[in-house]
């Protein structure tokens, strides 16, 4: 009878692990969803950006424009929350992790930035605001998923 | 924690693929639970002893 091979499995590679993640159907279409969701997203707050600036709607017409975004983005968390309710426990794991050091780093890192710009620092702007946390979350993912493998 | 999961693969030829697909969880969960980083939850733990038709605290050792 062959021997079995029971040695440490090694380490798998940065491309092993990003195959391995969403791997099932369901995840795959729970991870479709929310890619949909955030473009979406992102589309409306571009465009209603643009349409409040360049004043194309006027009047109250201007707070339709100015929620819709903000609908497609609570619609897009929820598709996040299904994904990360219906995924892989490890996956949950990985996410969890990456949401609390994200979220952490975030608030540490706007605590300071508070002060920086009251000691004279330069300005990152709302787009800024918006855009390095989920930056941080997205480095947060990448990192938590290699502690795992 | 310690575990034969390794091993009980291995008796059966199987990869760490095919495990992945008996227990619905991605092969990143099966290389993590083998390699000792990574706990499964209750119901995971049940659902490998189920398929090797051992006791869970066969499979894992909380002591190790």
């Amino acid at each position: 009878m062959p021997e079995l091979d029971t040695s440490p499995a090694p380490r798998m590679t940065v491309l092993e692990v990003l195959k391995s993640q969403c791997s099932s159907p369901q995840d795959r279409r729970n991870q479709f969803r929310f890619v949909w969701w955030t473009l979406g997203w992102a589309v409306s707050f571009v465009a209603a950006t643009f349409l409040l600036v360049e004043e194309v709607v006027t009047g109250p017409t201007r707070w339709v424009v100015v929620a819709l975004p903000a609908l497609v983005l609570v619609q897009t968390v929820r598709t996040y929350i299904r994904f990360l309710r219906e995924t892989d426990e490890l996956t949950r794991r990985i996410q969890l992790d990456a949401l609390a050091t994200a979220f952490g780093i975030t608030v540490v890192g706007l605590m300071g930035y508070s002060l920086v710009t009251v000691a004279g620092g330069p300005e990152l702007g709302v787009d800024g605001l918006i855009t390095a946390p989920m930056v941080i979350w997205a480095l947060s993912q990448f990192v938590a998923s290699l502690r795992y493998r | 924690m310690k575990n034969r999961l390794r091993v009980l693969r291995a008796e059966r030829d199987w990869s760490q693929a095919t495990l992945a697909q008996h227990l619905k969880v991605s092969r990143q969960t099966v290389h993590a639970i083998e390699s000792g980083k990574y706990d499964p939850s209750l119901p995971l733990a049940f659902r490998i002893a189920r398929l090797f038709g051992e006791r869970i605290e066969d499979i894992f050792d909380p002591d190790a």
